[in-house]
């Protein structure tokens, strides 16, 4: 078989296969939120409209959505514009901490944030009273009344750094000169930014604001966490139990989908409509302007606030995982290191972080092994279908998780296509490894493109040219020079699957089949150090993550940011 | 019309100094050059003058006011940008119309101003289109318009024609010159083509590492550079090492033989070191009172003329340059006989040479 026709084939075995991944599921949800008894019916997605229980939880999410990402653009925007224009002490530390609550995911935040707003005797209540903002006999009882803006404000807090990233990419990329033009022509920096800089830095707030809206929208661990019921992703969640007789979760999930869809669509449509390229003349001069030590500690001060409010929910975890006794008083009044003992001994915890580790390496190997051949037929070959692949591995980056594990419930429900794999009647495993691997492959495939862009051509030309065969020339040329890549993808699809919250909540059914997200959840009700334990998992979640993205940052340098982009 | 002052400007980017105190003079509707090798600094002195850079030292005067400290904003010294720098969201006719809108002139009028320009630049057909959608020479026209739509008191332009090719270039260069003589612009050109600064400028002034080398009109710096530096680059030269052996008439010894001159440079004396610098096309044929001979080492035969390697007496290698009909009849191996007129020779002081 010759090379070119050999990539071809590779080309749409893949296609093939992410067909049968990743569409047939989006598909086959679709269909069965147009079902009733096995035929074409709109009852359920009317029923969703019609009956005011759905239609609030539908409102409710479609606020979330909306709030979260206003917030978002509001807390990166000037961070983006700051570090855009001036040059500050310790800028770039300041630059690297920000993006530090992308770390944990909100829904191990929300145990923390529970705690600090806890009515009686919450550090926030306690605080407020202290300084005699609140009644401290009646004090306010936030998550019961406030509960939607807890969960805008975590998710907010927990989605800017990705916003951020997009728009200092967009900023990055407008060439120095056509502010300086405006400039020179005798526009004052109000009229440069409306006139020039917005409007070039579009792409950037359609491609971040769309990541942020989507993933808000349909976000089910945060509310969950806060008994917020009357959201539609927590309302999907909670009828799973009986979706064979009572199919309404699927109408519901196709509704979530083709939100998301129209948002994109209709963003794409006010803002993301001409990307336009520009080339950045090399040594073109930006003019960042150097501050002084007063002024530069003006422009830290908003990294420095961010911060502060978006570490509030990691800080309760921990201090909830090393708590011994914190009631009543700002912090903890007695230490103890039992929970994180407990934590990997319990008979709940220590199965769910053998399954973790288990789930999760496996759906790595799966991931680098189509990653790799996915960013390798797309960066290295002419083979026909490419493009197409190259967008099918970036979409689920674009479509809910909560949509994908629907769409493995609904393939492998009693009568389906893939009956066996039901997750009710036998191990999860196989559709875990699947689910988790489909949503990290951007990562993955990202990661590795980026490798082979890197390394020349000719490095592989040259082996071939000495009579090495395609498997050889990958083997011993292309893989080792891309090493460095490979590992950092496999470290990000790791700690993410082990920190995935959707597949994990929906596909894994019986305790025994729980991965670590899951059982942080079931513990975290439990009365008792229930919350404790759950906080210790999630400490150990953190660094897990922290780690992976501080080796992955060495690795990749700036190419990190854009595995978060669009 | 509005003369430049340029006074001991100093610039330095961290340890590296980019502009070692320059001062020039640039008088009224004076299209003036700033000429040089990449990394002279010319650019730098450019963007001090838009605004875009603080200079470390010195001041800058647009006419009588001293605008130094001016916001780039205020100082209606408007650039033309290497890259352009079109808004790529704006159509042709905004892009133009901009400056207009900052300076709040009412619509009507702003329409027939900016169709006035473009149609100076002969691009009225276009208004409507994106600068994407314009090849490389209408995105520079588009350029020039926008600077000159708002009438500033002088205009900037870096390097505008390095991204054209070369036809494109010399029609670009009349057009230049063409609009700012009609607005009786002062125009400060920052450029490192040679050719294009002899064709387009008033004045010259020869920028190498921060400092000003010579300042004069094209035909000055050309014919009496006024160090090595100078003479290589303003085109190809042969420098041959001498010593002066008489003052008057000027003679001077080197490994060829001896030349004779009608200049020699301010301060010199008899045994002083100095260069000769011998355009290719200087040379004339036949043996004259100071002459050279050698054997042609290679001919390049370019239709208008002829280029020859010639091997001097002790290996030294000449450029010849032969014009004119029945040119490219030499050929490798042949031995020639060359003289130059005095007039032609260039006596270069043998240091790096100050300005004169």
């Amino acid at each position: 078989m010759s090379r070119r026709s050999g990539a071809q084939v590779l080309c749409l075995l893949l296609l093939a296969a992410l067909a049968a991944l990743l569409v047939l599921p989006i598909l086959k949800v679709v269909a069965s939120g147009f079902q009733t008894g096995g035929r074409f019916s709109l009852f359920f997605v009317i029923n969703a409209f019609s009956r005011e229980v759905y239609r609030q939880g539908l409102v409710n999410s479609l606020m979330i959505g909306l709030c979260v990402t206003v917030l978002t653009a509001l807390i990166s925007i000037p961070l983006a514009l700051i570090s855009h224009r001036f040059d500050f002490t310790a800028k770039k530390l300041f630059s690297a901490v920000v993006l530090v609550p992308m770390i944990l995911p909100p829904f191990v935040g929300a145990i923390g944030l529970r705690r600090m707003l806890a009515r009686e005797g919450g550090p926030v209540n306690l605080m407020l009273s202290h300084l005699g903002l609140v009644d401290p006999l009646n004090p306010p009882n936030w998550l019961g009344e406030h509960a939607f803006w807890a969960v805008v404000i975590l998710e907010a807090l927990h989605l800017y750094p990705i916003f951020l990233l997009n728009i200092q990419a967009a900023l990055a990329n407008i060439d120095p000169t056509l502010e300086q033009a405006s400039e020179n022509l005798g526009a004052g920096p109000l009229r440069t930014f409306r006139r020039v800089t917005l409007p070039l830095m579009r792409p950037g707030l359609f491609a971040g604001g769309s990541i942020v809206f989507i993933w808000s929208f349909t976000e089910l661990g945060t509310p969950l966490m806060f008994d917020f019921n009357e959201v539609a992703p927590v309302q999907v969640f909670h009828g799973l139990h009986h979706i064979d007789i009572h199919p309404q979760p699927y109408a519901l999930v196709v509704i979530l989908l083709a939100v998301s869809v129209l948002v994109y669509l209709v963003g794409k449509l006010l803002l993301g409509r001409s990307s336009f390229a520009m080339v950045v003349k090399a040594g073109a001069v930006s003019r960042t302007r150097r501050l002084g030590p007063l002024l530069s500690l003006a422009a830290a001060a908003p990294f420095i606030v961010v911060f502060c409010l978006a570490v509030v929910p990691h800080a309760g975890v921990i201090l909830l995982s090393v708590a011994d006794k914190w009631q009543g008083t700002l912090l903890p009044a007695a230490w103890t290191a039992a929970h994180h003992g407990e934590a990997l001994t319990s008979p709940v915890s220590l199965p769910a972080v053998l399954n973790s580790l288990r789930y999760a390496s496996l759906s790595m190997i799966v991931d680098l092994i189509i990653g790799f051949a996915v960013a390798y037929v797309v960066v290295r070959t002419r083979a026909f279908g490419r493009t197409a692949l190259d967008a099918l591995s970036m979409l689920p980056l674009a479509v809910p998780g909560i949509v994908m594990a629907f769409g493995y419930i609904a393939l492998t429900r009693p009568g389906g296509m893939l009956a066996a794999l039901d997750p009710r009647s036998t191990d999860p495993t196989v559709l875990l490894i699947i689910a988790y691997a489909v949503r990290r492959l951007p990562y993955v495939v990202r990661s590795c493109a980026a490798g082979l862009e890197q390394t020349s051509v000719t490095l592989e030309e040259a082996a071939r040219n000495l009579g090495a065969g395609a498997l050889r020339t990958i083997g011993r040329i292309t893989v080792p020079l891309v090493m460095a890549n490979l590992v950092a993808a496999a470290l990000l699809a790791f700690s993410f699957a082990v920190l995935e919250v959707s597949d994990s909540l929906i596909l894994a059914y019986w305790p025994e089949d729980y991965p670590v997200t899951k059982a942080i959840w079931e513990l975290s009700f439990r009365l008792q150090h229930g919350e404790a334990i759950a906080s210790a998992l999630g400490v150990w979640g953190m660094l897990l993550l922290a780690a992976t993205i501080f080796i992955a940052s060495r690795i990749l340098g700036k190419r990190l940011g854009a595995l978060f982009r669009f | 019309m509005t003369p430049i002052r340029i006074e001991s400007v100093s610039k330095r980017f961290g340890r590296t100094v980019a502009i070692d105190s320059v001062s020039l003079d640039i008088g009224e509707g004076e299209i003036f050059f700033l000429l040089g090798p990449s990394g002279c600094g010319k650019t730098t002195l450019l963007r001090v003058v838009a605004g875009l850079e603080v200079p470390d030292e010195g001041r800058v005067f647009l006419g009588e006011t001293d605008v130094t400290d001016l916001p780039a904003r205020l100082r209606e010294a408007v650039m033309v940008f290497q890259s352009y720098a079109l808004w790529p969201h704006m159509s042709v006719e905004r892009n133009v119309s901009f400056g207009l809108e900052v300076r709040s002139v009412p619509r009507a009028e702003r329409e027939r101003s900016v169709r006035r320009a473009l149609e100076q630049v002969k691009l009225e057909a276009l208004a409507a289109r994106k600068p994407g959608q314009l090849s490389g020479g209408q995105q520079q026209r588009v350029a020039l318009a926008r600077a000159l739509v708002v009438k500033p008191r002088v205009l900037l332009l870096d390097e505008p024609l390095s991204n054209l090719d070369a036809a494109l270039r010399s029609e670009m260069r009349g057009e230049i010159r063409r609009l700012c003589n009609e607005a009786g612009l002062t125009a400060l050109y920052v450029t490192h083509d040679q050719h294009e600064a002899l064709a387009v400028a008033d004045r010259i002034a020869l920028l190498d590492a921060g400092r000003i080398v010579q300042v004069g009109t094209p035909r000055e710096i050309y014919t009496r550079p006024a160090s090595r530096f100078a003479a290589e680059f303003m085109g190809v030269t042969n420098i041959i090492e001498a010593r002066v052996a008489g003052l008057d008439p000027a003679l001077l010894e080197t490994a060829l033989g001896t030349f004779g001159a009608t200049r020699l440079p301010v301060g010199i004396a008899a045994g002083d070191a100095a260069l000769v610098s011998v355009r290719p096309e200087a040379w004339r044929r036949g043996k004259g009172t100071h002459g050279v001979s050698g054997r042609v080492a290679t001919v390049a035969f370019l239709g208008d003329h002829a280029e020859y390697v010639v091997e001097a007496e002790g290996g030294r290698a000449l450029r010849v340059t032969e014009r004119g009909p029945g040119t490219g009849v030499f050929e490798a191996g042949d031995m020639l006989e060359l003289h130059v007129d005095p007039v032609d020779v260039l006596v270069l002081p043998a240091g790096p040479g100050e300005p004169e």
